[in-house]
């Protein structure tokens, strides 16, 4: 059977040096940084939780329940022992959210967590100025507005059918423009034709007006939701209209302070 | 005629008083973002003993906000502080991946609760900013939102800078607001 957590935090307590905090010394050590074996007190361990949990786990030795594995890595542990390491790389002048990003502090916590998973852990110690030095996380930049993406791939293909479209028939109303000016009338309509279709073969198949009926039943979708909302809003407006307060304020003030009053002098 | 005129008296009138309690695991980063709201500032926290209490006007809405202790062994209390409660706000810590199914697990438990029944529930994915913090999107599908019944709504955030905050409190009171209309 496993050892209670209270029998094991007597037994770690029982050592002078586990009855203060790591970080401050002062007589109160009810919480515990578990990836660093250490004990701490309230006001270190907030400082300890602002790191994330992937650089220090904070547990309450009190309020929390312990399970094996978490109890191991405290016996593992100690102040003492992290407070040798630390002095062997000479951390006293870091800052205290920089010690604990050193490369030391990152080879530490890995070896106490195999140490104490009754592993073999022979990776070599970082040198004295190897050890010194901060591994900066690189912080990601939330996105303004994750939520309610569209997706991408159909506003995409829409946009570019439109915009292609739009292009193309640009294209051959300028195209027709300038031959009507040099061309008979009676030519214009067969020349156009041959325009369309020539630059329907350059286009690499392109069947405008198929291209263009796609296009229509595609974005009548898009067109009718549109509508529906505008209807929507519209109607919202109107309706804010009737509560708007500047007006109320305005002509009604009497019937809106004494409603009955007013209906009573009637 | 009058009915209709007291009626739009009585909607002026109205303040809209709302009691919000933030739940989550320990270190999530409720005071964090309850001191983020109330200060504007992010500042060092220590872990909560008890609850906080803040008072907060968004929207038309005088919002009351518990923060409560989320230690392990504190959690059966939880279920004292959700009388009358109006909405519940619920915080993940999206960079502790070994615990996010524990977190999910304590919010299928709080959210059975007859107190809360039908209540719009927010759920926050604090700490976005880490490196290895989870997507909202990836924590969304482990979250069965069909069982709850209620209003849900999933936002990114992170309480130090702020960023989410806003969408999140809107997205609340526009709920509260057609909730309370019908």
């Amino acid at each position: 059977m496993h050892p209670t957590s209270e029998s094991v935090f007597a037994q770690l307590k029982s050592k002078h040096s586990n009855t203060r905090c790591f970080d401050c010394s002062t007589k109160e050590s009810d919480w515990c940084s578990v990836s660093h074996g250490i004990f701490l007190c309230l006001k270190c361990a907030g400082k300890h939780r602002g790191f994330g949990v992937h650089i220090s786990f904070v547990k309450s030795i009190t309020m929390d329940t312990w399970n094996f594995k978490h109890l191991q890595m405290m016996k593992a542990g100690g102040n003492e022992e992290l407070q040798t390491f630390f002095d062997y790389y000479n951390l006293e002048n870091y800052a205290h959210q920089d010690k604990y990003r050193t490369k030391a502090a990152y080879y530490y916590r890995e070896m106490l967590k195999n140490v104490s998973e009754g592993m073999v852990f022979d990776k070599q110690k970082p040198s004295v100025d190897e050890g010194k030095t901060i591994i900066e996380e690189q912080k990601r930049v939330l996105p303004q507005k994750v939520l309610e993406k569209p997706s991408e791939t159909d506003s995409q293909g829409i946009k570019a059918l439109i915009g292609n479209t739009f292009e193309y028939t640009k294209y051959l109303g300028i195209n027709i423009k300038e031959k009507t000016t040099e061309v008979n009338i009676t030519d214009t309509e067969h020349k156009a034709k041959g325009t369309i279709n020539k630059t329907e073969s350059e286009a690499g198949g392109w069947n405008f007006k198929e291209k263009f009926k796609s296009v229509k039943s595609k974005t009548e979708g898009v067109y009718n939701k549109i509508a529906a909302k505008a209807k929507k809003v519209m109607k919202k407006n109107n309706e804010e209209q009737i509560f708007d307060d500047s007006k109320l304020e305005e002509g009604e003030d009497e019937i809106l302070l004494d409603p009955q009053g007013k209906n009573m002098k009637k | 005629m009058g009915g209709f005129f007291s009626r739009i008296w009585q909607r002026l009138l109205r303040r809209a008083e709302t009691r919000l309690v933030v739940l989550g695991l320990d270190a999530a980063g409720k005071t964090t973002f309850l001191t983020k709201l109330a200060l504007g500032d992010p500042r060092t926290v220590v872990p909560t003993v008890g609850f906080n209490v803040q008072r907060l006007d968004y929207k038309n809405i005088h919002f009351t906000i518990w923060d409560v202790c989320g230690q392990e062994k504190t959690r059966p209390l939880w279920v004292l502080y959700l009388d009358n409660t109006q909405a519940m706000v619920y915080i993940i810590d999206s960079n502790d991946r070994q615990r996010i199914d524990e977190s999910i697990e304590e919010l299928d438990k709080i959210i059975r609760e007859p107190a809360i029944k039908g209540k719009p529930l927010l759920i926050f994915c604090n700490k976005q900013d880490l490196p290895n913090a989870m997507q909202s999107e990836q924590i969304s599908t482990k979250i069965n939102f069909a069982d709850y019944k209620r209003p849900c709504h999933i936002q990114p955030l992170c309480a130090i800078s702020g960023q989410g905050i806003q969408e999140g409190l809107d997205w609340l009171a526009n709920t509260l607001k057609s909730s309370q209309a019908h």
